[in-house]
């Protein structure tokens, strides 16, 4: 080449726009680490979820020993922390993959073949943006039962919504593109675009929804259970333990706390992650 | 535009009878009625007697065109939970404390918001534009049940400031009302800082500027007014959020309102209150969906000229 | 001279609605309408128009990425205008279209060796390895270094980049190239190159070119013939040479003289183009051109002028033609 200037790949932009931005890095190395603490979740904790070792240190205060304390029935309440977290993030990311499973196929039909399937798949978008998922989620888990099977499904039957209006988006403005044309000018099928044009160029979005669609498979998780038509216990999940929490409040406030402490800032961190991901591939989105 | 609000009205009821028909033939198909052997021991015959009572031995067709009949008569039945009084008359008795609590956040917490995004938008990358996009993201990504449990530790419990719970005091509205403002407050933050910033960067803005308006006139005369236009369609999310959100406040801070009685009309499997709140809720939304809509209609000028 | 592409009365109108949906509206932009023209062996065909009047349509309806709303388009004996895409294959491989804009027409996440190897995956040509390696021959066969074919299309210039997009034109051997304004995007210092280039490829592998340009001093450079466009429909039609020097329609007239000329002593008297175009929704029984004309007389607004004979070789659509007797 004989130009001077150094020719850098648009990947090269997108991340040293996301480690410019301090709060998203931040965000993915505590996800990191909490990952890494629930996968490890048998190592590192004294004792298992259920396990009613500490009866008579009930309702301890935080220690050396017990470093979040002790709950109601003698459960540590680290070890429970930890456990829940790999419902937590296991239901976020299964529930996020459910999604990504179901939305971008049905995002990428409806951007590709436009016509009846996107009028159809459109209109189903529209109304799932109307109804409020959390009353009908409710509603679901209330008449179906909870259960982690049951949650996941709830949660994927919205999450694939906001992955389908992504992927269709960018479908649409691929589809568009001179290179698809040329693509089909040479006498390309759909089959060939689809693959060799439309799906790699459409991987961008699909990484930002999916890493978007976890926090809210969580949230959702944690207000279910939180209500008591979520997990079923013994199984330990943030919402629930807030909810058991809200007793012991007014002397025990650690009980509550700490399950909500690591709710909110999982929550936070992985939307915050998504988010800096985001802007980083397309600045223009941002704010969205 | 007068074919248009219509279509949607009707659009609506037939929203309002889909969902009827969906969440009551879910409900009374999926087992475990409310007279199940393991909550209330009863004799076959008893319980064969109750059902007939409340009509639950009928095919569903019939009970659900029944039903509907007496709703058109504004009859929701009997609660079986407090069979002493009608559904109609528990929530005239419950509404009241949710749309006290919930238009009190709705009525502190926009304009702070609008105000925290304009500060935001004005003063960029300042402490301000911080704290702004800092309180947004909190109000924005955190569950409301979240906030609440805060705010009783910090005040209620540390503090020991204002009371937790309880509904005959003022005082102990502080608490579920601030829980509440923050969903207005966080998203109208985000929202005015972004639509403050764009209209900013319109060339009409800096005209303005050089004909020498004074600074207060253009932003909150002229700036305000433009970007006021795309913040009306935020207000169904909130309303949304509201709502949702009195589901968990209620139950937290101990108000006996709707959000409350929905939680309990579900654990209890109380059918009657169940499908009234459920049927309230579908046309509540719809109308706050159809008032944004029709709002943004009116104020948007590109549309309106037409 | 035996033609290789025979167009016939070929029209392609776009019927647009805006509005709401209790107060459709409709309106018709007639895109392309009624053109005919040949193109000859191994000969380059100017289309030239400015912006808007239908030239990119015309090269998209050829390879039918848009179904033509009427008319002919014949190849090979066989009218392709109306063939079903699954029957479109063969004259997909011999006819090929270079576009405009090279950032946008190389899919980014593809790299160069696969770009140009694409049109052999499509028709299922040579095995993943020979590709490869047909590949490098095929840059280098454009003045690229083979080396490049790992890399990815943002690490080339413009010219290179248009040089691959050629390459992919190229690599199913067609009979006729179609190139739509291949070089506005570039700099000027690589215009020359890329049009020398297309030059190259036409005499050495005998292939005929539609050269798709609003830039005439180009055109006359490259072209045996011209066609020239306005609003869709075709003003004249001749020998390039022929054409710069006697004009037969006021439209190419207009167009010569807004050539800039360097020497401002060899300017002669100039037509400048005046007055308001027509407006898109006019009668199709009109001449597009009589606003804005010099030499219009009383029906050009009530007739539509035909493409005639106006000399051996030539064609107007002019109902009062500047030609020999006229003037
Ligand atoms: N898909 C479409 N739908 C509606 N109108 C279209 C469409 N494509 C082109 N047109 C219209 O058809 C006319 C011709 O467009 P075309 O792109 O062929 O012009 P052009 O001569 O190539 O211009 P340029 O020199 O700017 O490339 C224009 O008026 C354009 O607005
Ligand atoms: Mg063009």
């Amino acid at each position: 080449m004989n130009d001077l200037t150094v020719v850098r790949s648009p990947g090269f932009y997108a991340r040293r726009r996301f480690f410019d931005n301090k709060a998203s890095v931040f965000s993915g190395a505590f996800i990191i680490l909490l990952t890494a603490a629930a996968i490890a979740a048998p190592l590192i904790t004294p004792s298992s979820y259920a396990d009613q070792k500490y009866l008579d240190e009930a309702l301890a205060f935080p220690s050396a020993r017990h470093w979040f304390g002790v709950d109601n029935v003698g459960r540590d309440l680290y070890a429970r922390i930890i456990y829940g977290a790999r419902v937590s993030l296991g239901i976020g990311v299964v529930s996020a993959l459910a999604s990504i499973a179901i939305g971008v196929p049905l995002g990428a039909a409806a951007g590709f073949f436009g016509g009846v399937i996107d009028w159809i798949v459109t209109r189903i978008v529209e109304i799932f943006s109307v109804i409020p998922p959390l009353l009908v989620a409710i509603l679901a888990a209330s008449l179906f039962g909870g259960g982690i099977l049951n949650i996941i499904i709830i949660s994927s039957a919205f999450g694939w919504v906001g992955v389908a209006r992504l992927v269709r988006g960018q479908v649409l403005t691929v589809k568009g593109r001179e290179f698809v044309q040329a693509a089909r000018a040479m006498g390309a099928g759909s089959k060939h675009i689809i693959v060799r044009h439309l799906i790699p160029n459409s991987i961008s979005p699909i990484i930002v929804g999916f890493v978007l669609a976890i926090p809210q498979a969580m949230m959702l998780e944690a207000s279910l259970s939180f209500l008591g038509v979520g997990i079923n216990p013994p199984i330990p999940s943030w919402g629930q333990m807030i909810s058991d929490g809200l007793y012991f409040m007014f002397f025990y406030w650690h009980l509550p706390l700490f399950p909500t402490l690591f709710l909110a800032v999982t929550v936070l961190t992985t939307s915050i992650f998504g988010d800096g991901l985001r802007d980083a591939f397309d600045p223009t989105l941002k704010g969205k | 535009m007068f074919t248009y609000v219509l279509k949607r009205l009707v659009s609506l009821v037939v929203t309002f009878f889909v969902v009827s028909m969906i969440i009551f033939s879910l409900m009374h198909s999926i087992p475990g009625g409310p007279f199940d052997e393991d909550k209330m021991p009863l004799s076959p015959a008893a319980k064969a007697k109750i059902m007939a009572q409340y009509g639950l031995d009928k095919p569903l067709a019939v009970q659900y065109v029944r039903y509907m009949e007496s709703v058109l008569r504004f009859d929701f039945g009997i609660p079986y939970q407090s069979p002493g009084e009608t559904v109609v008359a528990l929530l005239s008795r419950a509404w009241p404390p949710s749309f006290l609590l919930g238009g009190l956040g709705l009525l502190i917490g926009t304009p702070l918001g609008i105000l925290l995004g304009i500060a935001a938008a004005l003063r960029r990358n300042r402490p301000v534009d911080y704290i702004a996009s800092a309180v947004s993201t909190l109000g924005i990504t955190v569950p409301i049940y979240v906030i609440s449990l805060m705010l009783m530790l910090v005040f209620g419990v540390w503090l020991k400031w204002l009371p937790t719970n309880g509904w005959g005091n003022p005082v102990s509205w502080i608490l579920p009302v601030a829980a509440y403002a923050i969903v207005p407050l966080a998203t109208f933050a985000r929202y005015t800082r972004s639509s403050f910033l764009d209209v900013l960067n319109k060339p009409f803005v800096t005209v303005l500027m050089a004909k020498g308006l004074p600074y207060r006139t253009v932003i909150f005369k002229h700036v305000l007014k433009n970007a006021a236009i795309p913040m009306v369609t935020i207000f169904f999310p909130i309303f949304i959020g509201i709502t949702t959100g009195s589901i968990f406040v209620e139950q937290m801070f101990r108000v006996p309102g709707l959000g409350s009685y929905f939680v309990t009309s579900i654990s209890k499997r109380d059918y009657p209150l169940e499908m009234a709140l459920i049927l309230l809720l579908t046309l509540m939304v719809g109308i706050a969906y159809i008032v944004t809509d029709i709002a943004y209609y009116y104020l948007n000028p590109r549309t309106r000229i037409k | 001279m035996k033609t290789v592409l025979k167009i016939e009365g070929l029209s392609k109108h776009f019927v647009s609605r805006s509005g709401p949906s209790w107060r459709r509206r409709e309106s018709v932009v007639r895109a392309v309408d009624g053109v005919s023209f040949e193109l000859g062996e191994n000969e380059v065909l100017g289309l030239v128009g400015e912006s808007g009047c239908g030239k990119s349509t015309t090269g998209s309806l050829i390879v039918r990425l848009l179904d033509p709303t009427s008319g002919s388009i014949i190849h090979r004996g066989l009218d392709i205008a109306c063939l079903p895409e699954t029957e479109l294959l063969e004259s997909r491989k011999k006819i090929q279209l270079i576009f405009q804009d090279p950032f946008a027409s190389l899919d980014p996440m593809m790299t160069l060796g696969e770009i140009v190897a694409e049109p052999w995956e499509i028709h299922g040509i040579y095995g993943p390895k020979e590709r490869r390696n047909e590949a490098v021959h095929l840059l280098e066969s454009v003045g690229l270094d083979g080396e490049l074919s790992g890399r990815y299309p943002h690490e080339l210039s413009g010219g290179q980049r248009q040089r691959i997009a050629i390459a992919r034109a190229l690599a199913l051997d067609p009979e006729i190239l179609i190139a739509d304004e291949p070089t506005s995007a570039l700099d000027v210092s690589v215009k020359a190159q890329i049009i020398n280039l297309l030059g190259d490829i036409r005499d050495t592998r005998g292939l005929s070119m539609i050269f798709i340009s609003h830039d005439l001093s180009m055109v006359r450079h490259i072209s045996q013939r011209i066609v020239v466009m306005y609003l869709g429909r075709i003003m004249e039609y001749g020998p390039t040479g022929e054409i710069f020097a006697r004009p037969n329609h006021p439209y190419t007239r207009a167009l010569l003289d807004a050539i800039p000329v360097p020497d401002p002593m060899k300017r002669g008297k100039r037509t400048i183009i005046r007055g308001e175009a027509l407006a898109p929704d006019a009668s199709e029984e009109i001449c597009p051109f009589y606003p804005r004309c010099e030499r219009r007389g009383a029906d050009c607004d009530r007739k539509r002028p035909p493409l005639v004979e106006t000399g051996r070789g030539r064609f107007a659509a002019c109902l009062y033609p500047e030609t020999e007797a006229v003037r």
